[in-house]
């Protein structure tokens, strides 16, 4: 079935597009969007123009860890943020005690208006074309990548190609017994295209992951579940942006409790995944309910969450109650909760299983080596979530840019970007489980702000071409009033007379003994900027600093000390980031590795030390052989940094 | 890879000397020169050792078959006579066949490049073979076995607990079912933490005793005696010990190794003029060497009436001795309760001083008790690590105490747990290396 590839004689369609991405979910939006803006004659190739930007899942953008990534997705120049708050219906910050780095934003979409203004925005983009087309093959001219195939037996010529297949590549979804072909609900699957790439020696993975039952929202008692209004004002997502567009909702909250554990108890042997019919690997942070009430018995009630899937329908998506198991036992499930006793189903959760590559195969750049040419971005890579995909959509849509302008490729650091810790994590170590960012998974975490992600990466994105000049004159002006106001707070000095030390005594610290500068006050965790406002010299406007570049410019000052030893930690670690190997390594000829280490190595083809040394598997005493290894006369030099190209730090 | 050959013996005329061989050529340059077909793994073979016709020497020969090795390649060593004529003509033929010298520490590197050594027992290693004494040995063997690295090992498992409980917070802040962080009992998990790294920075000085020695000042008045008991001291173990002037005109160091045990003894000299101001600046020498012994023996003449000299200002363990027990005892001592139990020499006629070198190696024993056992730390560099860890712990606290964000308190814990991966060798600068590998004589 997978091979029926139709014995038409392909008709080569012509066109002037030098560069092809193939999906248009998150990833092959933002992918589309990097090259199109950067110059790149670029085609858009998806199963269904309708379904261009869709949230398939949650509908919600944001949350810890992925907050970050459309930060800094945002201040390359990607739209994901943009395109949040042109349709944000209820905002949240999270984490807001545990720290300014670790604070995240999450947006609850009206999914149609996401999914419109996202296919609005590619539809105005100069150069990019899209297209309806289901692309069976990769086209192949002798060894080399030529472009792509549809089922309707076109061919579509570029030189880049980057695949964002998502969750459809051999996808099935799961209801109960029930299976059906497709990778999500109501659409097809990729066929072919995995045994193709399995044939040119690729490997893929088998994962899994699931969604929950959506509900028809007038006939739930919303009297008996309790309201969750979001923030208002809705804080922006995007920095330039017009902020919040539609009016606000709230999600409301119920919870589940022994009468819906025990329907589930009840029924676990009929749910694909416990009968092991399903054999992908899903995610362990995103459990269906039946895994958490089975795998946490001493929990007697889960939280769940009833979220509008936008303004234009009364669907209401239940966050919470991921399932895969049959319908009347979803239909009981449901029934079960509070204020749903009535509730009728719309669609029925299910969980899907499709197939993804073993990223490790991949460059840094994301792009194959075997098939120079040919990236792979988003969840086809391991990843879940849209912001994973979306954020390696504009990384891939950059690497591929780069290429075809001749320009070496983009080393994206993990000090400096949580983008450079997700690409790295996927090509060092790939996915066994689906992959989400935690910020736990970038260890210079104190420094990689959503405040500060348009300073660490918009003068990038501006020299690719990607951030357009309203946008870049707004960072410009943003950098220069952080770096006035900080200048000042270190400059300005107070001397403890009586009238200013009455007023420190006031804010409820101690007192003030000796002179300090203003930096230093800020730095006692009841000061606040504005109460430094008086001091401050004339030409600085504090009202002119939001809520935002207060905490930045506050975390500045706060956290130099820490920020100090990351400094420290980070130079040793560039200096094993340094430490490249040769770009024809033979790690099976490196003597004292283990097997074990032997093999994690060759899959993960690190190019530098420090990759060498996240690689699961590698104990640190085969860090060390390598070490020694690099260091001594055994290596073979010349060629060495030819593919590892370090990061451009001037 | 290639074979490389050194002595591996002290390059000095001796009855034996060996020479070995490390790299994928040793076997088959050791069964050319002993003209064997092939060397069976440990086994050891008598033969004549020729270098083409011309006998070089006859001796033993053993292999050892890579990984089952001391550097996990093909090993061959030679047993023979310890004249460094044959010496020099059997690494000269093992390099006419393809073997090339080898450089200071190179065997110890490859051992530690195959996984046979981690960074800690590399270092044991050094301590081992520098070992002058029997305490020094000990300790390096144990060291060299992993006591430490285990130990380490243990302290690295709670806080990488305490760091986990703080990321769940963090990257999880959404799950109903995780409770905040009990702030009070995280102050005592890292409290507790923080005193078992306190204890075992406490056995740094226990460390440094076992492998270097214990210093034992001689503390006292001028004409107390004390070069002469120096002398009476040291004198039996002369012929074990290294002499060599002080960092200073006024101080002789001299170490013995009495019972097994190394004592560098230090004498303060030069402060015999009374009346001479340079005496003051003589007691303030006297009272800094006393600041930094291990045990000080406090020297007093017991036909004179008591000097009034201060107790000496120091942590050290202090023997108090009455000399010149061959003359009447002054009076006035029996008014000293402090100094009844004082043990009494005469040191110009050598009596009773052997009792006193058996109380000092009896001091030197116990300041070698560390609080662990036979954990101890021994270098500079675990010591500088487990200061950083230890900081980092208590700033960890400070930002618990202080109601800091988490993201803060995560940072610190971080900052502990890779200072002590720093310490094994998780990953360590090159410069570290360095100096670990600097430290090896050749061939080791």
């Amino acid at each position: 079935m997978s091979t029926s590839v139709p014995a038409l004689t392909p008709l080569h369609y012509v066109g002037p597009w030098q560069a092809i991405v193939v999906g248009g979910g998150h990833a092959g939006c933002e992918a589309a969007l990097a090259l199109a803006r950067g110059g790149m004659p670029t085609l858009l190739l998806t199963q269904n123009v309708d379904r261009i930007g869709w949230m398939s899942c949650n509908p919600a953008i944001g949350g810890i860890g992925k907050s970050h990534l459309v930060a800094e997705i945002d201040a390359l120049g990607g739209e994901m943020a943009r395109a949040a708050d042109k349709s944000g219906v209820h905002y949240k910050v999270l984490n807001s005690s545990k720290g300014p780095a670790v604070r995240a934003l999450r947006a609850q979409c009206d999914k149609l208006a996401y999914a419109t203004a996202m296919r609005r925005t590619l539809e105005q983009t100069p150069g990019l074309t899209i297209k309806q087309g289901d692309v069976r093959r990769l086209w192949l001219q002798g060894e080399a990548l030529a472009g792509v195939e549809t089922s309707a037996g076109l061919q579509f010529a570029a030189q880049v190609v980057i695949l964002t297949a998502g969750t459809f590549i051999g996808a099935v979804c799961h209801t109960g017994e029930a299976q059906s072909v497709g990778g999500r609900a109501g659409d097809t699957s990729t066929l072919g295209l995995g045994d193709q790439l399995r044939a040119l020696g690729v490997r893929t993975l088998r994962h899994k992951t699931g969604t929950c039952p959506r509900l028809d929202g007038r006939t739930i008692d919303w009297s008996r579940v309790q309201p969750d209004p979001g923030l208002t004002p809705p804080p922006p997502m995007a920095r330039n942006g017009g902020g919040a567009l539609l009016p606000q909702m709230p999600c409301h909250v119920t919870h589940s409790n022994a009468a819906t554990h025990a329907v589930i108890r009840a029924n676990v042997h009929r749910s694909p995944l416990f009968g092991g019919v399903i054999e992908g690997v899903g995610p362990r942070y995103c459990p269906s309910i039946e895994d958490k009430v089975i795998r946490f018995p001493q929990h007697e009630t889960h939280y769940i969450f009833l979220e509008r899937e936008g303004w234009q329908t009364d669907e209401i998506y239940v966050n919470g109650l991921s399932t895969s198991l049959p319908a009347d036992v979803q239909l009981a499930m449901v029934r079960s909760l509070p204020g749903l006793e009535q509730a009728e189903i719309v669609r029925f959760g299910y969980a899907v299983e499709y197939d993804a590559i073993d990223a490790r195969q991949l460059c840094r750049d994301l792009m194959l080596p075997a098939l120079p040419g040919l990236y792979f971005a988003g969840q086809v890579n391991g990843t879940s979530g849209y912001e994973e995909a979306a954020g390696q959509g504009i990384v891939a849509g950059i690497q591929a840019l780069l290429r075809l302008r001749g320009e070496p490729v983009l080393t994206l650091s993990r000090t400096e970007s949580y983008l450079g810790v997700m690409v790295d994590d996927l090509v060092s170590r790939g996915a066994e489980e689906p992959y989400r960012m935690f910020t736990s998974r970038a260890e210079h975490r104190l420094v990689l702000r959503t405040s500060n992600a348009d300073l660490r990466l918009t003068a990038l994105g501006r020299a690719l071409g990607l951030v357009d000049d309203v946008a870049w004159q707004h960072f410009l002006d943003r950098r220069e009033r952080l770096d006035g106001l900080v200048a000042a707070l270190h400059a300005v000095t107070v001397k403890p007379d009586k009238a200013i030390t009455a007023l420190v005594e006031s804010w409820g610290g101690g007192t003030l003994i000796q002179p300090a500068t203003l930096g230093q006050l800020l730095c006692r965790p009841e000061v606040t900027l504005l109460q430094l406002a008086q001091f401050l010299p004339a030409h600085i406007d504090l009202a002119q600093f939001d809520a935002d570049d207060q905490e930045e410019v506050t975390t500045q000052v706060r956290y130099a000390g820490y920020v100090e030893r990351e400094r420290l930690r980070q130079a040793k670690a560039q200096k094993l980031e340094a430490q490249l190997f040769p770009a024809n390594v033979d790690f099976t000829a490196i003597s004292g590795l283990s097997r074990e280490a032997m093999d994690c190595l060759v899959r993960a083809r690190p190019q530098t030390l420090a990759q060498a040394a996240r690689v699961p598997g590698v104990t640190p005493a085969s860090v060390q052989v390598l070490s020694f290894w690099l260091a001594g006369p055994r290596r073979l030099r010349g060629n060495a940094a030819g593919s590892a190209a370090l990061p451009n730090e001037s | 890879m290639d074979t490389i050959v050194a002595c591996a013996t002290a390059p000095v005329p001796a009855g034996l000397a060996v020479v070995r061989l490390s790299g994928p050529q040793a076997l088959a340059i050791a069964g050319t020169l002993a003209q064997l077909p092939a060397l069976p793994h440990a086994a050891m073979r008598l033969c004549a050792l020729r270098a083409g016709e011309a006998l070089i020497d006859r001796g033993y020969v053993v292999g050892f078959h890579a990984p089952r090795s001391f550097t996990g390649e093909d090993i061959a060593e030679f047993q023979v006579h310890g004249s460094l004529a044959v010496v020099d003509r059997l690494i000269a033929a093992c390099v006419e066949l393809g073997a090339r010298l080898a450089r200071p520490g190179e065997f110890s590197q490859r051992a530690y490049e195959n996984g046979k050594l981690d960074l800690v027992q590399a270092e044991a290693l050094a301590d081992l073979i520098s070992a002058r004494a029997e305490s020094a040995r000990t300790a390096a063997l144990q060291a060299l076995d992993g006591v430490l690295s285990a130990a380490l090992a243990d302290l690295r498992t709670p806080l990488l607990h305490a760091i986990a409980d703080i990321e769940a917070r963090i990257d999880f802040a959404a799950e109903p079912h995780l409770a905040e962080v009990d702030r009070p009992a995280l102050t005592r998990r890292l409290g507790a933490l923080a005193d078992r790294l306190r204890t075992l920075l406490g056995t740094a000085v226990a460390g440094r005793i076992r492998l270097h020695g214990a210093r034992v000042v001689l503390y006292g008045a001028p004409n107390a005696g004390k070069s002469t008991l120096f002398n009476a001291l040291c004198g039996a173990d002369r012929a074990l010990v290294d002499a060599r002037p002080g960092t200073t005109r006024d101080t002789v160091e001299v170490q013995t190794a009495p019972d097994g045990v190394l004592v560098t003894w230090v004498d303060t000299a030069g402060l015999r003029d009374a009346d001479d101001p340079v005496e003051q600046a003589g007691r303030a020498r006297a009272e800094t060497a006393a600041l930094h012994a291990d045990v000080v023996l406090w020297l007093e003449d017991r036909a004179q009436p008591f000097s009034g000299l201060p107790p000496p200002r120091s942590a050290a363990r202090v023997l108090k001795v009455l000399n010149k027990t061959d003359l009447a005892a002054d009076p006035s001592w029996l008014q000293l309760p402090d100094w009844h139990g004082a043990i009494g020499v005469s040191a110009q006629h050598d009596r009773d001083v052997a009792p006193l070198r058996a109380a000092v190696v009896g001091a030197v024993r116990a300041s070698a008790e560390g609080a662990l056992g036979q954990v101890a730390l021994s270098r500079e560099r675990h010591v500088a690590a487990v200061q950083v860890a230890l900081q980092a712990l208590e700033r960890a606290n400070l930002a618990v105490e202080q109601g800091f964000p988490l993201e803060l308190l995560a940072a610190d814990l971080r900052d502990a747990a890779l200072a002590l991966d720093e310490l094994t060798g998780a990953i360590v600068p090159d410069d570290v290396l360095d100096a670990v590998f600097s430290q090896f004589c050749i061939g080791k």
